[in-house]
């Protein structure tokens, strides 16, 4: 059901909105027939996952498809009047009335000139004040979003991620449009920061009256500060409604499906009980929508605490990382930087350790010297008993998962080729025999959850969509049977229903004897499902460490609270306040 | 979103997986003058400097394009047309020799620079630089008169030279691709700095070091042409430079223009092609690098 609402009150309206992108081979319609209304300072979040057409749809609204793509059926009307691109009505709307945030907008900010500028010019443009007015209102506007007053003056290489998405938001806000189209506009964010510039964001919207349209895959974001939500999947709408009913009951089985898998991964999981939670999965979508991976269930899982057997497979003793910097040309002297500042814990057989901390805080750095790229400043790192060697000498006991699946792989290989690169480049090697490399391709594809491993062993990466292309990746980390898994943020880049598939490869991989994991991310919300014990770190300290479920029930560090306070979607995981 | 980055470097011409015309217009030309100075020697003979007489016995001095000498004869009596034909062969060689030593050196030393930077890079790009600053005629008549004038000293002069540019640019990939994620996933795979440069980083700078080979193929013939014009050539091997040498020194440029026209318009027509050859491989390095 569509949220219906009196004539007057509707900002915003698209009906029977269909898209077609012009491909080499035939054509795609990537939105097919959505029709909703946004009602007057309302916020309305769509969701979906990557390719689900949210992305295009906002782009379609807006006017600015790329150059293949058509708005081939349906309207789009801003307060009655028709704007369906391409108009030149839209032209004059757009920022006045009608504004946009694209995805990774920080990057559209002008490295040469200081932000406050970048805010003024709107003004002297659209409302062709003066220059000193402009400069007046534009700092306003800063000042509404919290930033400091001496940002006005800064340029965008001076400011943090957040400070700079503030900018943004500040300037897509400034003419106080009638609707603000925002997609993913935090992705790029820490959780604590991201929590922050929504929060300001929000109270600034409806001060004004914007109404917002959210376009995200993070139902947690849509329950803290939507009303009404737009559920996508291949291009058409599966449901829609107002927030609080759809999340508290969904209709929709893919609803279903996304919901559970943001819930799965929310940091009480283990609180409810894995095992309940798997019973409760709902089997896949209506025909021809099951989604790309439906986790498997799981073998056998240790689902209480597990005995944990007492031999460190690593252990860092007061590690100290300092990175020296020259102040610059004209100054003299060097700046200290310390990235990881005494940090102490052990890793043992058979455990996961999470390490928790945002951008900057040196978990970066701890996973860089865990692997022998780097060595400490002062204090050891003891791998099994001894200290890596560092550098291109140190055995591979470790392997490392990356972020980016897109990245973190050469596109030009085939994937049996990427998949045995550590064990054909690395220090391991014995010259193994061809068909031994085969076998042991084969079954690194299938531990890591690519079976039969036969289809996926000619194939590109560009065949593979982004689970299994970080299923890719851990079969490369698992081929040389390392002892410790080092995985950084492995499923931040994700869609919400493989997060889980992947992770429970991971836990698989690392739970056996001889075996131990250590993962890094900022988001809190994947630790409950995957660690045994977490350490927090802030700024190169260590600030809280103990076993995964004490820490998340009852933190003991102020900082703990903030990051656990700052996860988006409380409301999903206390249905009680949703229905309130 | 997939991305034509595994394409090679001919399916990466256009997006369509059709040729532009300039390309095939390009290769048409070179394979023209290939096949011209493989065949030459087969139909025309291998003797560029044979005499012909007239029937009166007189050398066949200065004649007019005919169907005997499709290009007339020059002062000696000999055929032009087989002399800008034979001469086409020592043309192509110096162009795709010099070309290729041109595009291994600049590879090996862009790589080597980029990939290591610090004290090599500083090195090696200082090498570049005193390779920069050597004017090269002055350098090649040194070199001739040590080396003699032979092909391969001819190729040697002119690919120990024209590298430095190629090797800047190549380097200049390298400074990106080195800071790829990929590169680092490898790294911290335990792989050393050989097996990234040979399988991650040649692989991504082998079309603009193919562009530069390319453009320092075009470079060799055309300097190849300038040393012989100016004498600095073996006069018992026919190139077309000797061609034109030989046409101003006799004073004939000014009026036997079949002698000027045929090693002159060879010259363009080649070298326009090679140019439109460069253009269309950087069309195509182009869009790999935007994808």
């Amino acid at each position: 059901m569509t949220v219906r609402h009196p004539k007057a009150d509707v900002v915003l309206e698209v009906d029977g909105l269909t898209i077609n992108y012009g491909l080499m081979d035939g054509s795609l319609d990537a939105v097919r027939e959505v029709s909703f209304q946004l009602g007057r300072g309302r916020a309305l979040g769509i969701v979906g996952e990557s390719g689900c057409g949210k992305s295009t749809l906002a782009r379609g609204i807006f006017g600015a498809l790329p150059p293949n793509g058509k708005i081939v059926q349906g309207r789009v009307s801003i307060a009655g009047q028709d704007i369906t691109a391409p108009s030149p009505l839209l032209e004059r709307l757009r920022w006045k009335e009608l504004s946009f945030v694209p995805q990774a907008a920080i990057a559209s900010l002008d490295p040469l000139y200081r932000v406050g500028r970048q805010v003024a010019e709107i003004y002297e443009h659209h409302q062709e004040l003066n220059r000193r007015a402009a400069c007046e209102r534009a700092a306003q506007m800063l000042l509404a979003l919290d930033l400091p007053a001496t940002a006005f003056d800064m340029y965008p290489h001076e400011l943090s991620g957040g400070m700079r998405q503030r900018v943004v938001i500040a300037s897509a806000l400034a003419l106080r449009p009638q609707v603000l189209i925002a997609d993913e506009p935090t992705t790029a964010l820490d959780t604590l920061v991201q929590h922050q510039v929504f929060e300001r964001f929000n109270a600034v919207r409806r001060e004004i009256g914007t109404s917002l349209i959210l376009i995200t895959h993070d139902l947690g974001l849509v329950a803290d500060y939507c009303d009404d939500i737009l559920v996508m999947y291949g291009g058409e709408v599966v449901e829609s409604g107002l927030a609080a009913h759809v999340l508290f009951d969904p209709a929709h089985a893919y609803t279903r499906e996304l919901l559970n898998a943001t819930r799965r991964l929310g940091p009480s999981v283990r609180v409810n009980g894995l095992a309940d939670l798997l019973r409760r999965q709902t089997p896949a979508v209506a025909a021809g929508q099951t989604p790309k991976s439906v986790p498997r269930a799981p073998s056998s899982y240790p689902l209480s605490s597990k005995p944990v057997p007492n031999t460190p497979l690593i252990e860092f003793d007061r590690v100290v990382r300092i990175f020296r910097r020259k102040l610059g040309l004209f100054r003299r002297g060097v700046q200290e930087i310390r990235a990881v500042d005494g940090v102490s814990f052990a890793v043992n057989r058979g455990e996961v350790l999470g390490i928790i901390g945002a951008s900057g805080s040196g978990k970066s750095t701890i996973a860089s010297m865990a692997i022998g790229l780097d060595r400490p400043t002062s204090g050891s790192i003891r791998l099994e008993g001894d200290a890596p060697t560092g550098g291109d000498a140190s055995p591979r006991s470790v392997q490392l998962i990356f972020q980016d699946p897109y990245q973190s792989m050469n596109p030009i290989y085939r994937i049996d080729w990427i998949v045995a690169e550590p064990l054909r480049a690395g220090q391991m090697r014995k010259r193994l025999p061809r068909a031994e490399i085969r076998r042991r391709v084969s079954g690194a594809l299938e531990a890591a959850g690519l079976r039969p491993a036969e289809n996926y062993l000619t194939s590109r990466l560009h065949q593979l969509s982004g689970g299994q292309r970080q299923r890719v990746a851990i079969a490369r980390a698992i081929i040389t049977e390392p002892h410790l898994i080092l995985a950084d943020e492995p499923v931040s880049m994700l869609d919400v229903s493989v997060r889980a598939g992947v992770l429970e490869t991971l836990r698989e991989l690392a739970s056996r004897r001889d075996r131990a994991m250590i993962y890094i991310t900022h988001d809190l919300g994947t630790v409950g499902f995957i660690c045994d014990r977490l350490l927090v770190l802030r700024e190169g300290r260590s600030v809280e460490t103990g076993p995964c479920l004490d820490v998340l029930e009852a933190p003991r560090a102020d900082y703990t609270r903030a990051l656990l306070n700052a996860m988006p979607g409380h409301k999903l995981r206390q249905p009680e306040s949703i229905r309130a | 979103m997939s991305t034509i980055q595994q394409s090679t470097i001919v399916s990466g011409l256009s997006r369509k997986g059709i040729a532009p015309p300039s390309f095939i217009g390009a290769l048409g030309v070179i394979g023209a003058f290939v096949l011209a100075a493989l065949l030459a020697p087969l139909v025309l003979g291998d003797d560029p400097f044979a005499n012909h007489f007239i029937p009166g016995g007189g050398l066949a001095r200065y004649q007019w394009p005919s169907p005997a000498f499709p290009f007339g004869t020059n002062v000696y009596g000999q055929d032009v047309f087989q002399q800008t034909m034979l001469g086409a062969q020592r043309t192509l060689v110096i162009g795709f020799v010099s070309g290729a030593i041109i595009m291994i050196i600049a590879t090996l030393i862009g790589v080597v620079s980029g990939y290591f930077g610090g004290l090599t890079d500083a090195v090696l790009m200082r090498i570049t630089d005193f390779f920069y600053a050597i004017p090269f005629l002055p350098f090649s008549l040194i070199f001739v008169h040590f080396f003699g004038t032979s092909l391969s000293s001819v190729c040697a002069a002119i690919g120990l030279i024209f590298w430095r540019t190629g090797a800047r640019v190549v380097r200049s990939v390298v400074l990106s691709l080195r800071e790829r994620q990929y590169v680092k996933a490898a790294k911290a795979a335990g792989a050393g700095p050989i097996w990234i440069m040979r399988y991650h980083i040649i692989p991504g700078v082998a079309g603009i070091a193919l562009l530069y080979g390319v453009f320092g193929a075009a470079w060799a013939i055309l300097t190849e042409a300038t040393l012989s014009f100016i004498g600095l050539s073996d006069p018992t091997a026919i190139s077309w430079g000797l061609m034109l040498n030989q046409a101003f020194a006799n004073g004939a440029i000014r009026f036997a223009w079949w002698w000027v026209v045929p090693p002159g318009v060879s010259l363009t027509l080649l070298l326009g092609a090679l140019f439109l050859l460069a253009r269309s491989i950087e069309g195509a390095v182009d869009r790999r690098l935007a994808d």
